[in-house]
């Protein structure tokens, strides 16, 4: 009997709009082989402003989740679209991200990255692909839990700078802050990075995931992967 | 450790270099080196690579997949990793400039 995957892809910003369209692509062709259905539930409170036009493809002013779901509902008809305009905060994060979901994270900032991570380490099963960059480089993190025990780490371990982010989610912001957000960003980094992250979605579905967290920097034309798996103890 | 030593621990291998005995491979975001470190205690390393690879000294050190002290002493054949802040926002860090964007929170702010 044909399975379903349930996907929620958090962030419609440089990497969510570079790997949404790839993901999808993807998925719709491997339906028409497994029969597998296939939901993609696109998550983000901000808006499109044309100034992002540089790195971002909408087809229409408005908000991202909203317009970009509706763009891949036409594309991809074999699989279904939703959106949810909201940022993450802690009132939402539990009907967000549920048990056995398939969890792409894109956002800038690690307030969010902790809140999804820590969620998911409430989760028996659940698959978290987090990747962010820099102007140049970037990296991608891949928390799996199966069977209630963590197969790969949590994102906040070994990043300090995740578990206690000095950073706010964008939910948290305001008008006054939100406008001293944003910096340049360069495109070419946010494709490297959605790729890293599709590269690790593909490894996993089939298997063959061998690393925890994987570093991409477009200028070294390096990517190099490192192993993230739990000690002995440490799912006790 | 000098100037020499420095350069000597940033050089990037050479395929088909021959390896020493007390060789440690340090990794730091992609960047990767193996180098004669036995013997030599993360501090020293951290210290060493600090400016070469731009090491951020909230970066935390693992050896062999495992969280150490700074004190630990390195052996033949172990993998030290610093582990490289998570990408954030697009600007280098440390130097953020203030650009201004406006305002689409659909939430209430205080």
């Amino acid at each position: 009997m044909p399975g379903r995957i349930d996907i929620k892809l958090i962030g419609v910003g440089g990497i969510g709009c570079a790997l949404a369209p790839f993901l999808a692509r993807y998925l719709q062709s491997e339906r028409q082989l497994t029969g597998e259905e296939v939901r993609i539930t696109l998550v983000d409170g901000d808006a499109f402003e044309s100034k992002n036009a540089a790195r971002q493809s909408f087809e229409s002013i408005g908000n991202k989740a909203k317009v970009k779901a509706s763009e891949l509902a036409l594309g991809f008809p074999g699989l279904s679209f939703r959106a949810i305009p909201e940022f993450v905060t802690a009132a939402n994060l539990s009907d967000l991200v549920k048990p056995g979901d398939l969890v792409f994270l894109a956002v800038d900032n690690h307030a969010t990255r902790r809140a999804v991570s820590r969620r998911c380490e409430e989760l028996s099963e659940v698959v978290l692909i987090s990747g962010g960059n820099d102007f140049t480089d970037g990296n991608v993190q891949i928390y799996v839990r199966q069977g209630d025990r963590d197969i790969t780490l949590p994102l906040t371990r070994f990043h300090p700078e995740i578990a206690d982010p000095k950073d706010k989610s964008p939910a948290e912001m305001s008008c006054e802050e939100l406008a001293q957000e944003g910096a340049p960003q360069l495109l070419f980094t946010n494709l490297g990075v959605a790729c890293a992250m599709l590269n690790a979605f593909y490894a996993w579905r089939s298997g063959r995931l061998r690393y925890g967290e994987v570093y991409v920097d477009i200028v070294e034309g390096r990517a190099q992967p490192v192993a993230r798996a739990p000690r002995d103890g440490e799912n006790d | 450790m000098s100037d020499a030593q420095v350069k000597g621990l940033t050089r990037t291998k050479v395929a088909g270099q021959t390896k020493t005995q007390d060789q440690v491979r340090v990794l730091y975001g992609v960047h990767s080196l193996e180098a004669d470190l036995a013997g030599r205690t993360v501090a020293d390393v951290r210290q060493a690579l600090r400016q070469a690879l731009n090491i951020s000294p909230q970066a935390v050190a693992l050896v062999d997949g495992r969280e150490v002290e700074e004190s630990v002493i390195l052996l033949a054949g172990q993998e030290l990793e610093f582990v490289r802040l998570a990408g954030e926002k697009g600007y280098v860090r440390s130097t953020r400039p203030p650009f201004v964007r406006s305002c689409h929170n659909t939430h209430s702010h205080s």
